[in-house]
């Protein structure tokens, strides 16, 4: 027989990790506050060719201080290298010591990897040697010329795995890979982890970089940059999101609790997201809604229209998705951690997908 | 009020079987599905072998128009979702949630390594002939080839499902993850029915030669049948395989109330990392260990309780024995009584795939009460020194089974199933 | 032409410090991939690599590990008189921490820069020899 589940733990946050293109937490605070932008013609690779030139990148960013085993930085692209560094950061900031998380989980929701396009190029040769279709020619290519460590370095997986082994954490372990509520959803189902009584301690939100050229290449011919608001960005927002009585025991500050989790797809599925994570609760009550994503007109009256059959009075909005580009499954959890900065007691943040997926997550703040 | 979760319907896509009845018959009759890889001209790869699905029908009810423009991954995973659905009786329920593990985001698109060799030059690469390669050949549906993503969405709006959605991906541990996340869902009550699984296939160029580059994959060409051999001596590593497996889990006093046909028990699910190294597993096989202890202790069940074992059994050394190593530390005594298969030894590695196929290999076995065989068992390993149930399925009580599956990155799953009565 | 063996030495030593993201003074000719600078399996496949285009040969990887010793790793007596040879050939290695009958699992330890460098040489003579 399954043990009942233990209803009464409750999920709270205690620490966060943030690295955007503005920087830290406090620096991508300050940013927004003063409305300030952070897209800039793409350094990572020349995307001037591409119906979107511009970018949302951590040029600053340095991944290395976060690798206790350095080695892995040969493995990591620059999701595993967000996610690396927001882990730690999230971990401290939840006052444990390096050596502390042998029982913790991971859950990184992020939706890219690099496919190391020049590597593939470089393997290939160019259309002029060989018919890359030609199994016979691509297969003696590749096999000879191709870095063979390729696969580790783009399985979806390796987001988590690489927190997991630098931070030395056991504890339950997964990627999400929904699209672009990724982010979001990791931050819901860490509580489900934390409620159900599986572990006490989770890392958990959102990882990405869609500044990568098959993700501009795939939006450009899906017409993505037809308008001009969708600017692709790296980033991540990890959390520490621990059980309360693991968090009062150890003294922790608390962030917030997560109170309300949903996820669907089809139409209309964000008011259905939104309602459940509701639950009984009056939207009144909450104070601050941190909206999905603001690119492609289509999506922001849709989003409009479900926030119209939800709350009668909309709560104040806030975005950065204008401010600093799109950071893909890292985007939702990156609008959170600035939504605590500011004072309004209860959060709902929005996400959508490319096909319809719809995530909401509800955050109390907490008065210590 | 405690929420159990029962099997109410299964659908299968695999190598040796296209429907559960076949895969069962195929798997008590240890019948091997591998073979010369027929998909793709394979001579200049040093493994030519592999477990493929050669065609099969697209299901009724899908439009012919947007299967013509799905990826073999989506293929899959549809077709075996609608075996389920059907299975499980599901004709009016909308409020289901799909959690489906799929693919490990597509590298099987061409018009990537066209644009990549458009691209390439002698000194640096041309990013201006890259997209315009790109957006000349780029075929219908790229942002949701590229996403695993897209398939649980794809299969929930086939259906109008409303419930939750969600993509999880751990690698080759993502089949049996995603039915220990479902199985959640519906004990916290996001759900009372949820159509879980995995779908994948790494045939093809590109996946094929990321495995060969990491010298992971067996290249006993001439004798493809007797290439994926688990736990046996002269094994050189794992085979390919592709397809899916798809599960409704469902609460079960709700499928009681519906009068659903139970055809198993989620007793309990563990989830761990290694945190060791990318490849190799943790000498002392810590992930493993731990993984199936916490389904075990999910489940309120003690090692004795565990009749039978469906291994995670890739057919390569390491992980092997790192396998056998943990097996024997958790069980102990119990290690020696208990019966351990490989379907892998069958079907191959279906990667992303695999746990939720085995899962129902699983649950087959619970069902018939009958081990199937881990074939190509002649010469085992002596350091694998347990009850593989070698050639020959065996009939035996079995209330309890657990099966593993294990991740590069060191991600380890292990699900407890039982008879669900 | 061959390269000499300290020219091969030097570039082996920077492929190993890089793939394995050591600092060059960790590198040491005798230093074990495994025991001193925590190379797994994967890192071997990564330098097979690195070296294949660095010395424009294919390397067999499964030839890496004996270095010049000619060892059967199937054969028990081939290994003890392999090893045997090679603990009289590289005295600087850390013997101590080695089994004294080692196993076949135990060979790869033996990989160092130092015979990584003696196979490569070895190699690109036969490589030559055979093109002549």
């Amino acid at each position: 027989m399954p043990m009942a589940p233990n209803t009464s733990r409750r999920a709270v946050l205690t620490g966060s990790g943030v690295v955007t293109p503005f920087g830290t937490l406090q620096q991508s605070a300050d940013a927004v506050h003063a409305r300030r932008g952070a897209v800039a013609p793409a350094r990572s690779f020349d995307a001037s060719a591409f119906a979107e030139s511009r970018a949302g990148e951590c040029n600053d960013f340095d991944a290395r201080p976060w690798f206790r085993i350095p080695k892995a930085l040969k493995l990591a692209d620059q999701r595993t290298r967000l996610a690396v560094a927001a882990a730690g950061i999230a971990f401290a900031d939840a006052g444990f010591a390096d050596d502390a998380a042998a029982d913790a989980g991971v859950l990184v929701g992020s939706s890219s990897h690099d496919m190391q396009v020049p590597d593939l190029g470089r393997a290939l040769g160019s259309l002029s040697e060989g018919d890359v279709n030609d199994a016979d020619y691509f297969g003696a290519r590749i096999l000879r010329k191709l870095p063979p460590l390729w696969l580790l370095v783009n399985l979806p997986n390796m987001a988590s795995a690489h927190v997991a082994i630098q931070l030395g954490a056991h504890g339950p372990n997964s990627t999400l890979t929904t699209d672009w509520i990724a982010g979001l959803q990791a931050l819901g189902e860490a509580a489900r982890w934390v409620a159900d009584g599986e572990v006490d301690v989770v890392i958990a939100g959102g990882a990405d970089c869609g500044v990568l050229p098959i993700l501009y290449a795939t939006l450009d011919a899906e017409g993505y940059f037809a308008g001009d608001a969708f600017v692709p960005a790296e980033g991540a927002a990890l959390f520490v999101v621990e059980e309360l009585e693991h968090a009062r025991a150890r003294g922790a500050r608390i962030l917030g609790e997560i109170t309300g989790y949903a996820s669907s797809t089809g139409e209309g599925a964000l008011a259905r997201t939104m309602q459940k994570a509701l639950g009984a609760r009056e939207p009144s009550s909450i104070d601050l809604l941190c909206d999905a994503a603001l690119f492609a007109r289509s999506h922001v009256e849709d989003e409009q229209r479900a926030v119209r059959d939800v709350f009668q009075n909309p709560p104040p909005r806030f975005e950065c998705n204008s401010l600093m580009g799109f950071a893909m499954a890292a985007a939702a959890p990156i609008a959170l951690a600035l939504a605590l900065e500011g004072t309004e007691q209860s959060v709902m943040v929005n996400s959508v997908g490319t096909m319809q997926q719809a995530a909401t997550l509800i955050v109390d703040r907490w008065d210590n | 009020m405690t929420r159990r979760v029962v099997v109410t319907g299964m659908g299968v896509v695999a190598p040796n079987g296209r429907d559960v009845a076949a895969f069962r018959a195929s798997l008590r009759e240890g019948r091997s599905a591998v073979a010369r890889i027929r998909r793709f001209a394979s001579s200049a790869f040093p493994t030519r072998i592999g477990a493929e699905i050669d065609d099969f029908d697209a299901p009724p009810s899908i439009d012919p128009e947007l299967w013509a423009q799905l990826d073999r991954i989506a293929r899959f995973a549809l077709a075996a979702a609608a075996q389920a659905v059907a299975d499980a009786a599901l004709t009016r329920a909308t409020d289901v949630g799909v959690l489906i593990a799929a693919g490990f985001g597509s590298y099987d698109h061409e018009e990537i390594f066209t644009a990549a060799a458009a691209g390439h030059t002698a000194d640096g690469f041309d990013w201006g002939a890259f997209r315009r390669q790109f957006l000349d050949t780029v075929k219908p549906r790229a942002l949701a080839r590229w996403s695993p993503g897209s398939v649980p969405a794809l299969v929930a709006q086939q259906y109008g499902f409303t419930g939750p959605v969600m993509s999880v991906m751990t690698a080759c541990a993502a089949g049996t993850q995603a039915l220990g996340d479902a199985a959640r869902w519906i004990r916290r009550g996001d759900a009372d029915v949820v159509v879980a699984g995995g779908a994948d296939s790494e045939l093809y160029p590109m996946g094929v030669a990321s495995f060969c580059l990491l010298r992971a994959l067996s290249r006993r060409n001439d004798e493809p049948q007797q290439a994926s051999r688990p736990f046996s001596a002269t094994r050189d590593g794992f085979v390919l395989g592709e397809g899916a497996g798809m599960l409704v889990l469902e609460e079960r006093e709700h499928a009681l109330a519906r009068g659903a046909t139970i055809h198993g028990e989620v007793l309990g699910f563990g989830s761990s990392c290694d945190s060791y190294r990318v490849t190799d597993p943790h000498p002392d096989g810590v992930g493993a260990t731990l993984s199936m202890q916490r389904a075990l202790k999910q489940a309120g069940l003690s090692v004795s309780d565990v009749d039978y074992l469906n291994a995670h059994g890739t057919s390569t050394a390491l992980n092997d024995r790192i396998e056998v190593g943990a097996i024997k530390r958790l069980f102990a005594e119990h290690a020696n009584r208990l019966a351990i298969s490989s379907t892998k030894s069958m079907i191959g590695h279906l990667t992303v795939a695999a746990g939720a196929v085995e899962a129902i290999a699983t649950i087959c076995s619970l069902q018939e009460q009958l081990a199937h065989p881990t074939i190509n068992l002649h010469d085992p390993d002596p350091e694998c020194d347990l009850d593989f149930v070698p050639n020959v399925a065996r009939p035996m009580k079995m209330d309890v089974a657990l099966s593993n599956s294990f991740a590069f990155g060191g991600q380890c799953t292990s699900i407890a199933l039982g008879r669900g009565d | 032409m061959t390269p000499d063996l300290e020219t091969i030495q030097h570039e082996v030593a920077a492929i190993v410090a890089d793939a394995l993201n050591a600092s060059a003074e960790d590198v040491h000719p005798y230093s074990s991939l495994i025991d001193d600078l925590g190379a797994e399996s994967i890192d071997f496949i990564d330098i097979v690599f690195r070296l294949e285009s660095a010395f424009h040969t294919l390397i067999p990887s499964e030839e890496l590990w004996a270095g010049s010793q000619k060892i059967d790793p199937n054969d028990p007596a081939s290994i003890a008189r392999g090893v045997a040879n090679l603990r009289a050939s590289m005295p600087e290695f850390a013997w101590d921490r080695f089994p004294t009958t080692p196993a076949k699992r135990d060979l790869p330890r033996l990989i160092t820069v130092s015979s990584i460098a003696a196979y490569v040489q070895q190699h690109l003579a036969t490589e030559a020899a055979s093109k002549r």
